[in-house]
């Protein structure tokens, strides 16, 4: 099994999250990460801003629900009419 | 239980959606008003992520509302109605990213994760007492981190939005964008490994 470094691993990281991993490199990829404190902590950070997006998002599109401005409203049922 | 209430909601969806689609199809007075009404809200908030530009969002809005219209007919029902008008307005904001005089591509070297000699991580990268999940996830961070996006360089940030947000697949953004699938993958890593620089000091922070 190949050893790898913080670089390779850091490179493989999205594959490694999707599952895209072929099994030998991610078993090394694992084998590293058991060793390496600072790999860890760089992919829980990486995986949760990815998490953090997702969520801050999807409060803005509810909060843009609640909020459709009323000239817009206004100005698509006028367009539609002149069609 | 959630699954049984999650069923339910689903179910009420789907026939609100299936009602609003009937009217729709008959030319019911008010349908389409329920229609953007219902769904507008949404669309406008992936509009001003894609395009940054609330005049550019809400341009791209209409003319979604109207495509959505003109084509209700081949609309098949299979989907919601939301998520077809989702890809809609996703498309025309993107034909309007497309016909904006092209910028230079902008580099995010600078927010990439640097390394020693050996392939160490040049940084050492804290934990920190509260997991960053968890300090992510507070209410008053949710603007911190849609800030953070919205100061990543224009190509990767579409790239961020269309892959992680709005759930689109590789080979569609690659054929949207006209890149390759590799090249989409990368931008997506290097634009998360951005964000990630770009957030994580930043916590906690007033």
């Amino acid at each position: 099994m190949e050893k790898l470094t913080c670089r390779a691993c850091a490179d493989f990281l999205a594959d490694y999250l999707s599952g895209e991993l072929d099994a030998e490199v991610r078993a090394s990829f694992e084998v590293h990460l058991d060793r390496c404190r600072n790999c860890r902590t760089y992919l829980d950070q990486y995986a949760a801003v990815i998490t953090a997006g997702k969520r801050a998002c999807s409060r803005e599109n509810e909060q843009a629900a609640e909020a459709f401005p009323e000239e817009l409203v206004r100005a698509i049922l006028d367009a539609q009419k002149q069609r | 239980m959630a699954a049984p209430q999650q069923s339910t909601a689903d179910t009420d969806a789907r026939a609100a959606d299936a009602a609003l689609l009937a009217d729709l199809r008959l030319r019911v007075p008010g349908a389409f008003e329920r229609l953007v009404r219902t769904q507008g809200g949404r669309m406008l908030a992936v509009a001003r992520r894609l395009l940054s530009s609330e005049e550019d969002a809400r341009d791209a809005v209409q003319e979604a509302f109207l495509n959505a219209f003109r084509n209700i007919d081949r609309f098949e029902g299979q989907a919601l109605l939301s998520t077809w008008l989702h890809r809609i307005i996703v498309n025309v904001s993107l034909m309007k990213l497309r016909s904006r005089k092209r910028k230079p591509e902008e580099s995010l070297d600078h927010l990439l994760p640097a390394f020693r000699d050996d392939g160490h991580f040049a940084e050492r990268f804290e934990s920190g007492s509260e997991p960053v999940d968890q300090r992510l996830a507070r209410e008053e961070e949710q603007a911190t981190v849609r800030a953070a996006i919205e100061e990543l360089p224009q190509h990767y940030r579409t790239i961020l939005l269309l892959r992680d947000i709005e759930g689109i697949g590789t080979q569609e953004v690659a054929e949207q964008l006209g890149i390759s699938p590799n090249a989409v993958k990368l931008r997506l890593h290097r634009a998360r490994q951005a964000l990630r620089t770009l957030l994580v000091p930043r916590l906690g922070r007033p």
